[in-house]
């Protein structure tokens, strides 16, 4: 009846233009908004395989990388690292060649030991690669993001050379905007995504307009598509900032072990960890309370490193029983994707304080009747005889700047809508301490290019939310597993929120040394980790 | 009470005796010893024709309670046996996505099109033909939204008409439509007659067993709603061997018949899978027509 009220079948008036329903089609199937490691692994993955699928591949990206040959020419390593699990390598060098090449693996620092300890107690917890029964020889690989981001984008260019390549580079463009064309027979929150693209700096005459299947939205925790659909989810801050990166060791001081062993203490501010690099640098992620953190960025390089020191070497403090610690993350629901935690440093701190006296005192209470079983139990030595066994790192100097950023965690509430899906940071922001936040991302891409693969194969629309459609098997299968990691680091930073000889503390030291004896306990922790 | 009574006569073939046609129908005897009232002359019938015309818009909602759910979620399985069986029998070669390329495809029923969608966008050249022409507008309406599927040709039509016009295709699919008709040999038959030495026809239904009537009828309509009570009527399931007998009668190669059932392998996630042995519920199958 509309249709006929405007005059005609096919003939459709929208924002001042006349759209004729015949007189579209896609520019790309599959766009990638984001170019950083997690969307450039999906363009890459369905670029290459567009020989199978036939699909066309568009990916966007505001910041123009730089080439692997000048990331390689550098020798000082990027303070950016992350812990890549062995099942992200696999994924990643199967799509890009070039990360299994000599030189570049050369920046990959293999690493067999993780010890975890603690400021408050003797407990501690020793993963050794060599006790796994699957035997991979190594826990994980840490590298440099520059490094990997380099290479992916070498990749990237190699797919997208030539006249009928199956990859079309928007870099640099920036996201201007992202509507829905209307068309006959579908509803207007199912249309076709139009994308419109401008070279950063420029104006908006010259912007193009690209029309996709389906767009992913890898564009990191501010992600743009979100903010534009208003998508929203939940979260909270953790009333933390982070500290990174990259230092030398003193070679002489530090034993060899301590070169593939990557470590993370729990001071009662928060965790301090240290990722091993090649030839004797480390990385740094000191996540601490925001004072704190503001304190060791103002302080002079020679300063930090002393505290840094100490921070790794002191003895455990047996300290007083404290109520727990002001860094009590607050949950609540936001509409807004853009996060502000600054407001929540602010409020939350004296929220903690009024709401929490409460259950502080009964903590109290029953914590001083627990004290002494769960005492003998952190301190057994036959329990932690290897945190004597264990060297501990000695940090000689600075090789880059302090970077800092607040730490949160966030959820997307829905991972998959019409036409749109979100990997990566884009769906879910957790804690650094576990470093799962990159091997969560990967495999993101890696679920929904196979996804997408095995829709096209049966000739679906790759953007439908139809049942047993790739969009909604993506997010079944990623949804929870992003979420359980989410909660459960959660949990392990409220764990570790309290001051040693609390209930909720010795509990916890407990907890580790069980779990550092039970020996297949501490396998499956390990093998969830590394992402098998 | 609408619903036990409905129920009670749902459950007739075991329960009550005095119903002959639909015991013998149910311990698998031929569908020969059955008397049919319904008359061969009329191909079409009009009652069953009238079950796709009421769908109307909601063939491709995905959360329609109009029935055309499973219908979607089964694609991907009906879809992948076509694609591999053409490629075997037709020696097809695999290129970039469009396994189908070049052939010339006539989907027999095609309803509202969840069908010829996908083997448009796998490259072939799509005619689609339905009596109700309800569904061939909602068809008509969705193929405008995506430009690998706006050359299929649609068109309110029967096999017979067709035939006359002396249309000749690669392949024929007719995928759960011979449980709706009134004389399915007649229409394999003109079916056969269209397609082109060499060429393929695939057929799938329901098979006629306990098994299919607890799923399918009692099932997924009394119970679960899935479809509208009254979509099936048992007793028009054919098993595959009677499928098979057609398929021979209506001169495609004995030889080349083959067939898979079609099982949910997750009832949570929808998903379908092709299971050569268990031909209980939903089959498909396949037949070459004999090079002249």
């Amino acid at each position: 009846m509309l249709r006929q009220l405007l005059g005609g079948r096919g003939q459709r008036k929208h924002l001042g233009r006349w759209l004729s329903t015949s007189d579209w089609s896609y520019d790309v199937d599959v766009l990638v908004v984001g170019g950083g490691i997690v969307g450039a692994a999906v363009a890459a993955d369905l670029a290459a395989s567009s020989e199978g699928t036939g699909l066309r591949i568009g990916i966007v990206e505001a910041a123009h990388p730089s080439t692997l040959e000048s990331i390689l020419a550098s020798s000082a390593p990027d303070p950016r690292c992350y812990a890549l699990a062995p099942r992200s390598m696999e994924y990643l060098k199967s799509i890009c060649p070039g990360i299994g090449d000599a030189r570049v693996a050369s920046r990959f620092h293999s690493y067999s030991y993780m010890h975890v300890w603690e400021s408050t107690s003797r407990a501690s917890l020793t993963f050794d690669a060599a006790e796994m029964s699957h035997g991979e020889g190594h826990l994980g690989v840490i590298g440099e993001n520059a490094v990997v981001q380099a290479a992916l984008f070498d990749r990237l260019q190699e797919l997208g050379s030539g006249s009928s390549a199956p990859l079309r580079m928007y870099i640099p463009r920036m996201l201007k905007s992202l509507e829905r064309l209307p068309v006959d027979g579908l509803p207007q929150s199912e249309g076709p995504l139009q994308a419109t693209l401008v070279p950063p700096g420029e104006a908006e005459e010259a912007a193009e307009v690209i029309t996709a299947r389906l767009v992913v939205a890898a564009d990191g925790a501010m992600s743009s598509v979100r903010r534009i659909f208003g998508f929203s989810g939940w979260g909270y801050g953790y009333n933390q900032r982070a500290i990174v990166c990259s230092l030398r060791v003193d070679e002489q001081a530090t034993a060899e072990k301590a070169m593939s062993t990557a470590y993370q203490r729990y001071l009662p501010t928060g965790p301090v960890a240290l990722l091993p690099l090649r030839e004797g640098h480390m990385s740094l992620v000191w996540s601490t309370t925001p004072s704190e953190a503001r304190r060791l960025q103002m302080c002079s390089d020679v300063e930090f490193i002393d505290e840094l020191n100490r921070a790794l070497q002191a003895e455990p403090d047996g300290s007083l029983l404290s109520p727990l610690s002001a860094s009590i993350p607050v949950p609540f629901l936001y509409q807004s994707p853009l996060f502000g935690s600054s407001e929540a440093e602010q409020s939350s701190g004296s929220f903690a304080e009024t709401a929490l006296r409460g259950p502080q005192r009964l903590l109290q209470a029953i914590g001083a009747e627990v004290e002494s079983m769960a005492k003998t139990l952190a301190t057994a030595p036959q329990l932690s005889d290897d945190a004597a066994a264990m060297p501990l790192p000695v940090i000689a100097s600075l090789q880059s700047k302090r970077f800092s950023f607040d730490l949160k965690q966030e959820q997307a509430w829905r991972y998959a809508h019409a036409r749109l899906a979100l990997v990566g940071d884009a769906a879910h922001t957790i804690h650094p301490m576990a470093g799962q936040g990159l091997n969560l991302g990967i495999a993101d891409a890696e679920c929904l290019t196979r996804e997408i693969k095995r829709s096209v194969e049966s000739g679906a629309d790759i953007g439908t939310l139809a049942a047993d459609s790739a969009l909604i098997n993506y997010e079944r299968e990623r949804a929870p597993v992003a979420l359980g990691f989410g909660l459960g680091l959660g949990a392990l930073h409220l764990t570790y929120g309290a001051q040693g000889r609390s209930a909720l503390g010795l509990a916890r030291g407990a907890g580790m040394g069980v779990i550092d004896f039970l020996k297949p306990l501490k396998e499956r922790i390990a093998k969830i980790a590394m992402g098998s | 009470m609408t619903l036990c009574r409905r129920a009670l006569r749902g459950l007739a073939p075991p329960m009550f005796p005095w119903r002959p046609r639909r015991v013998r129908a149910w311990l698998g005897v031929p569908r020969s010893c059955l008397s049919s009232a319904t008359s061969t002359v009329a191909r079409v019938d009009a009652q069953e024709v009238s079950k796709f015309d009421l769908v109307g818009s909601d063939w491709w909602d995905a959360s329609s309670l109009k029935g055309t759910g499973p219908l979607h979620a089964m694609n991907a399985v009906r879809v992948k046996f076509i694609v591999d069986y053409a490629t075997k029998a037709m020696k097809l070669s695999k290129s970039a996505g469009q396994p189908l390329r070049g052939l010339r495809l006539l989907d027999a029923g095609c309803g509202g099109g969840l069908l010829s969608e996908p083997l448009a966008r796998l490259g072939a050249k799509v005619t689609g033909i339905d009596p109700a022409e309800g569904a061939i507008a909602a068809a008509q309406v969705h193929q405008q939204t995506d430009p690998k599927t706006r050359g299929i040709d649609y068109r309110r039509s029967t096999i017979e008409e067709i035939s006359q016009a002396g249309e000749a295709f690669d392949v024929i699919c007719s995928l759960e439509v011979v449980e709706h008709l009134p004389d399915p040999q007649a229409f394999l038959s003109e079916c056969a007659g269209c397609i082109k030495p060499g060429g393929v026809l695939v057929v799938s239904t329901l098979n006629r067993t306990m098994k299919s009537y607890l799923l399918s009828i009692l099932g997924a309509e009394y119970v679960l709603g899935l479809l509208p009570v009254g979509t099936h009527s048992w007793d028009k399931y054919l098993t595959p061997e009677e499928v098979t007998k057609m398929l021979q009668e209506a001169g495609m190669d004995s030889e080349s018949i083959e067939t898979s059932g079609m099982v949910l392998q997750n009832p949570l996630t929808l998903r379908w899978k092709l299971d050569a042995e268990d031909l209980d519920v939903n089959y498909i199958i396949a037949a070459t027509k004999k090079q002249a």
